[in-house]
């Protein structure tokens, strides 16, 4: 029997000092400065990607408005084009305002937190929902098929082996957690789907919450409840996920109610306060996009289904940007919406749109590249967006589409490089080509993580160096709490990642399997964050 | 050496195993409450619906006869199903499909062969892709090796035989005997008697091929040939049985585990153990070395002293009369045809159809079909006919209620997806039992079911282990197993042997084209029809349209976009692009119906 197997026993490593190929430098000698700008630029790969997915198509026209080109989208799309004044206006941006539904988008743009990217499609567009959005999932070409998915590929490449060799002591959480039962497309990797899946948002709680599902008062419904209880409970990850999101989160943000979108984004927020390291989330927008007929109401065109699905997007962006910066992630969070292609530039008879190419991609967050200054006279010198507001005919015409500014996959790569810490080739090996990357992230974010003084953070480490591997830490201040710390070698590759609860004020450290070198540690408490350097002797 | 199991060693080994399965969440969540039976359906206002007790019993069944009812017939006289087989037995109707599953052919397999030699020389010169199943060593020294790599192939080739299983009861029937009267082949092989260690894949194999031989023939025949079958003389070892030591470990479980039980009704005594074995004593495999081996009686060894049995079995004596004395030991056990024939129709109910049987249905199903056994005769197939034939078996309190065994749901899976477990070169013996071999140590072994071990004499635990039975195939590791396998063949992978590659990937298009072709352009229909093929039960209306939406439609709405992209691949079957779009779309649909947990029932 097997039987005594079924607890899986994950062995710890005890000093994992490879990250990535790179072996540990562990020289006091070297270069401290180069050092820590390494090492602050692997810690800043903790980062987060939040995928919200708005299925059908959207109208990026009825989303984003170009209101410099007025005229040219009363002459293409009267029949559904609000008054100019409904359309809320954006600090900095003439150009470009946003649809009245977005009054949160609009704060969060307005405040350097949304970044819109213009004009994003490919050579050849496709204009079936199929197709395309296989072609979105996978990054592929146009007239090419491909069986897995871009961050499947990805992420494949930065965890490789998955799922035997999961979970490790580098990466204990999910690759990405799909909020939904049928795990995307987007996440196939090459052998296998990467992403671990939760049913629905109850289902989720359920899940962790450890209640069943309805079943039913039958021998059928008491084996279905076992199977799945089972099935469930024993999920790997299923530990992680739970001591995650029971983790106390008191941000005080209401979320909009009636509203599925904000259902799973408030799942993600509460994982990712929980510490989950999972990279990718992946939501659904709930509603279809695909707003063939009646896409506005038609006594008020600010109204409809467009307004609806606008509405539901916004609330629920704004609510979880507001818990992130409450949490302090504000820089370690970005989202991103995208939509599998426009709408046409000319509305149809029914006051709707048909399918159309490109439309604008929308990142929200708090590393975004949208400060006035650090954009100013660059090619892209408009403070939260990236290209220009579309250029329309004057009259457009049935076939005419929106002109793509950018390749989606300039999009990929540049998330994976700038955000999910993948390196050029890497990027480049997983959408099949060099693509160019778009300065949508924050470049300086890096510099603004500081080592501070010993002497005014609060936090005593002792004896440093250290020559047992044993570290006293106290606190200034009583802790009381939880506190995590996470020790990186000095290329910032993970080595232990733990949370302690600290009695008073102090408590001792145990790292004698360290070999000998400089290490860097970081103590998370109380949403504050602060870095140390020790070394072992 | 691994220890051959005397009584108290097998007591530690079961006590052991149970004190190690001690999994938290299996303690959390296994059935507590029996003898309940009941029957809700999903839709509570459903006809079928009930609360109460189960009162079906023997009587013909009368009811539909539709794809519902074929689909439970199969998946529990078979593993798994092919959809090919279905509407033949919806043609033929009920009587005749069960006639049909209980007529098994006299035919015999192509035997096992010798698939190892490019990796290990078979030491008998057998020639590769030869039968070596009528050749013994007479060595122990020489022969050890190949003994081992022979053991292989008997198991792959069982594999072979249950995943190209013709249309008839012969397979599930064979594991139904082998379970519930086991031999281990390693522990056969490990046996510390002369010859086992290069002889035993023989007496093994020979072991099997008795119950798939006569698995539906006459239960008392059987039970005399395993009684003096060499693989069982040195499992149980009543090869070692003296006149003056009697070793009783064969003598007890003939008794407590193939015939009478340990039901209340049996109460045969310590004593009855000890003249038992007497009886035993004196059989003999002498000539492991030889084919055929055979089982022979030597006087010398046995114990010449008159048995006396004890009341249960009024006081019966058995006086010497050398091995005779077997056959009127038998008839004694057969005289309490009571006790023997409702184990024995216990023993079949917990495998065929589930593992409570409470009040009613000991007096409606097992005390009526045990009387059948007796006046049948101790004939297996009218027992079978008689059950399958039931208004009790397709009462729909035993639709879904039955946990798949792993032999259900890998084999299963594998015939019901139509997967290649056979090679494209018949001749290439080494990648076809690689193939097969590989099947088992990925996912069978791995959920703790492999043909030829047995994790002690008494069997599988879930048919026999109280009180959760069927529920002992899961915990918090073979779940995840379960659900890993199902991944894997909808995911592919390549088996790669001999230079022979062999891609087990679950074809979706070809799959769902068994369908009528209207049901497939439809997204309503398509996935009405892969749940009642694949769950034995229906889902909610809600679930399968969250299914089509999320699945088919890929999060639209409108059903025409399936339906158009299903025709643009119809209309152009060559059509990279098209047939891409609806592969991906089954593919997720089909994994995820069969990732939920209804598929892990039957």
């Amino acid at each position: 029997m097997k039987r005594r197997n079924f607890i899986k026993t994950t062995a710890l490593a005890t000093t994992p000092l490879l990250f990535n190929g790179i072996p540990v430098m562990a020289s006091s000698e070297v270069d401290s400065v180069t050092l820590e700008k390494m090492a602050l630029s692997a810690i800043n790969c903790g980062k987060i990607l939040v995928i919200i997915q708005q299925n059908g198509g959207n109208d990026g026209l009825n989303t984003v408005f170009p209101l410099d080109k007025w005229s040219n989208l009363v002459n293409a799309r009267a029949n559904i084009l609000m008054p100019e004044s409904s359309v809320l206006t954006l600090n900095n941006n003439a150009t470009t305002g946003l649809h009245p539904a977005m009054t949160e988008m609009k704060n969060l743009y307005n405040n350097g937190k949304m970044m819109i990217v213009q004009g994003v499609s490919y050579p050849n567009p496709n204009y079936s929902h199929f197709r395309a959005t296989d072609i979105w999932f996978t990054a592929s070409g146009s007239n090419q098929n491909l069986n897995s998915g871009w961050l499947g590929r990805a992420l494949d490449i930065k965890y490789p082996n998955y799922p035997m060799d999961y979970p490790s002591p580098e990466m204990p959480h999910p690759l990405a957690i799909q909020i939904g039962s049928t795990l995307p497309f987007s996440l196939q990797g090459p052998n296998m789907n990467m992403g671990y899946s939760a049913p629905d948002p109850n289902a989720l709680l359920n899940v962790i919450n450890g209640i069943t599902d309805p079943s039913p008062n039958s021998d059928y419904g008491h084996e279905l409840t076992f199977l799945r209880l089972m099935k469930d409970q024993s999920n790997v990850y299923r530990n992680v996920i739970q001591t995650a999101y029971n983790f106390a989160l008191n941000s005080g943000v209401t979320y909009p109610t009636s509203n599925k979108l904000a259902d799973q984004l408030k799942i993600v927020a509460k994982l990712i306060n929980g510490g989950l390291q999972t990279p990718v989330y992946i939501v659904n927008h709930p509603n279809t996009h695909d707003t063939h007929e009646n896409q506005v109401d038609n006594n008020d065109k600010t109204q409809g289904s467009q307004a609806i699905n606008l509405t539901l997007l916004s609330q629920a962006i704004g609510a979880f940007q507001q818990e992130i910066t409450y949490m302090g992630k504000d820089n370690d969070v970005t989202g991103m919406t995208f939509s599998e292609f426009g709408r046409r530039i000319k509305s149809n008879a029914s006051k709707g749109t048909d399918h159309g190419s490109a439309a604008p991609v929308i990142f929200f967050g708090g590393a975004l590249n949208t400060s006035p200054n650090e954009v100013a006279n660059t090619t892209h010198p408009i403070p939260g967006m990236i290209g220009t507001s579309p250029v329309l005919p004057t009259n457009a015409a049935v076939n005419d589409q929106i002109p793509m500014q950018f390749d989606y996959r300039q999009i990929y790569t540049t998330v994976m490089q700038d955000w999910l810490c993948m390196s050029e080739s890497e990027a480049a090996e997983v959408l099949g080509g060099n693509y160019v990357k778009l300065p949508i992230f924050d470049a300086t974010l890096s510099d603004s993580i500081n080592f501070e003084d010993e002497n005014n953070q609060g936090v005593l480490l002792y004896p440093n160096p250290s020559t047992d591997g044993i570290l006293k830490v106290l606190f200034s201040d009583t802790v009381n709490t939880n506190v995590q710390f996470t020790v990186f070698s000095i290329n910032g590759s993970l080595i232990y990642n733990t949370v302690e609860f600290i009695l008073e004020n102090n408590s001792t450290l145990y790292y004698q399997n360290l070999s000998s070198g400089m290490y860097l540690l970081s103590i998370e408490w109380n949403r504050k964050k602060v870095y140390k350097k020790f070394i072992i002797e | 050496m691994e220890k051959k199991y005397s009584r108290r060693n097998l007591f530690k080994k079961v006590f052991l195993r149970r004190e190690e399965s001690q999994d938290p969440l299996f303690e959390k969540y296994k059935r507590k409450n029996y003898g309940l039976r009941r029957y809700q359906s999903i839709d509570a206002n459903a006809e079928t619906n009930r609360i109460g007790n189960i009162t079906s019993g023997l009587t013909p069944y009368a009811g539909a006869w539709n794809t519902a009812s074929v689909l439970h017939l199969l998946r529990r006289t078979q593993f798994g199903f092919k959809f090919s087989d279905v509407g033949p037995f919806l043609q033929a109707g009920f009587n005749s499909s069960v006639n049909s599953l209980l007529t098994v052919p006299n035919t015999q397999p192509n035997p096992p062969v010798n698939y190892y030699q490019n990796i290990f020389a078979d030491e008998g010169n057998i020639p590769y892709g030869s039968n070596w199943t009528q050749h013994a060593f007479n060595s122990t020294s020489i022969g050890n090796t190949t003994n081992i790599y022979r053991i292989n192939s008997v198991a792959s080739w069982n594999l072979g035989l249950a995943l190209n299983q013709q249309l008839n009861i012969r397979e599930k029937m064979t594991w139904f005997w082998y379970h519930f009267i086991p031999v281990d082949f390693n522990t056969v092989r490990l046996s510390q008697n002369t010859y086992c260690n290069t002889n035993s894949a023989r007496i093994s194999h020979e072991y099997v091929q008795n119950f798939r031989n006569n698995g539906l023939g006459n239960f008392k025949t059987l039970i005399r040939n395993v009684a003096t079958q060499p693989a069982m003389m040195y499992y149980l070892n009543n090869q070692a049985n003296t006149s003056n030591a009697p070793d009783e470990n064969f003598a007890r479980e003939i008794m407590e585990l193939f015939t009478l039980g340990k039901d209340p009704l049996s109460q045969f005594t310590e004593a009855d153990v000890v003249a038992a074995a007497k009886i035993l004593s004196g059989w003999r495999v002498q000539n492991l070395n030889a084919h055929p081996t055979t089982t022979s009686f030597v006087s010398t060894q046995h114990n010449t002293s008159t048995k006396q049995f004890s009341a249960f079995f009024n006081n019966t004596t058995i006086t010497n009369n050398g091995s005779a004395e077997l056959d009127a030991f038998i008839d004694m056990i057969f005289s309490k045809s009571q006790v023997v024939s409702e184990y024995i129709c216990r023993r079949l109910y917990r495998y065929f159809v589930y593992y409570d049987i409470d009040a009613n249905i000991e007096a409606n199903v097992i005390v009526p079909l045990a009387q059948h056994f007796v006046a049948n005769n101790w004939e297996i197939a009218p027992v079978l006919d008689k059950l399958f034939k039931s208004q009790h078996f397709y009462d729909m309190a035993n639709y879904g209620v039955y946990i798949k065994s792993p032999f259900d749901l890998v084999i299963g899976s594998l015939r019901t997806f139509n997967l290649n477990y056979n090679v494209t070169d018949q001749t290439n013996y080494y990648a076809q039992y690689s193939v097969w071999s590989a099947i088992s140590s990925r996912y069978l072994l791995t959920m703790d079911q492999t043909m030829g071990a047995i994790p002690n004499v008494a069997g599988w635990p879930a048919y026999y282990q109280n009180p959760n039975f069927h529920e002992y195939w899961i915990n918090s590791n073979t779940v995840q197993k379960r659900a890993a396998f199902i991944d894997a063949i909808f995911n592919g992978f390549n088996l790669t042997y001999n230079g022979l590659t062999t891609r087990i990937e679950v074809n979706v298009i070809a799959w769902v084209s068994q369908f009528a072709p209207t049901l497939i352009s439809d997204p309503d229909l398509l996935v009405n029809e892969c749940v009642k093929y694949l769950l034995p039960i229906d889902l909610s209306s809600s679930v399968k349209n969250n299914l089509k939406v999320q699945n088919l439609l890929s999060n639209q709405i409108e059903n025409h976009y399936w339906s158009g992209a299903w025709n643009n691949y119809i209309n152009n079957p060559t059509n990279a692009g098209f047939t891409n779009i609806v592969k991906t779309r089954l593919k997720s649909l089909l994994l995820a119906i069969t990732q939920l947990s209804e598929y892990q029932l039957m």
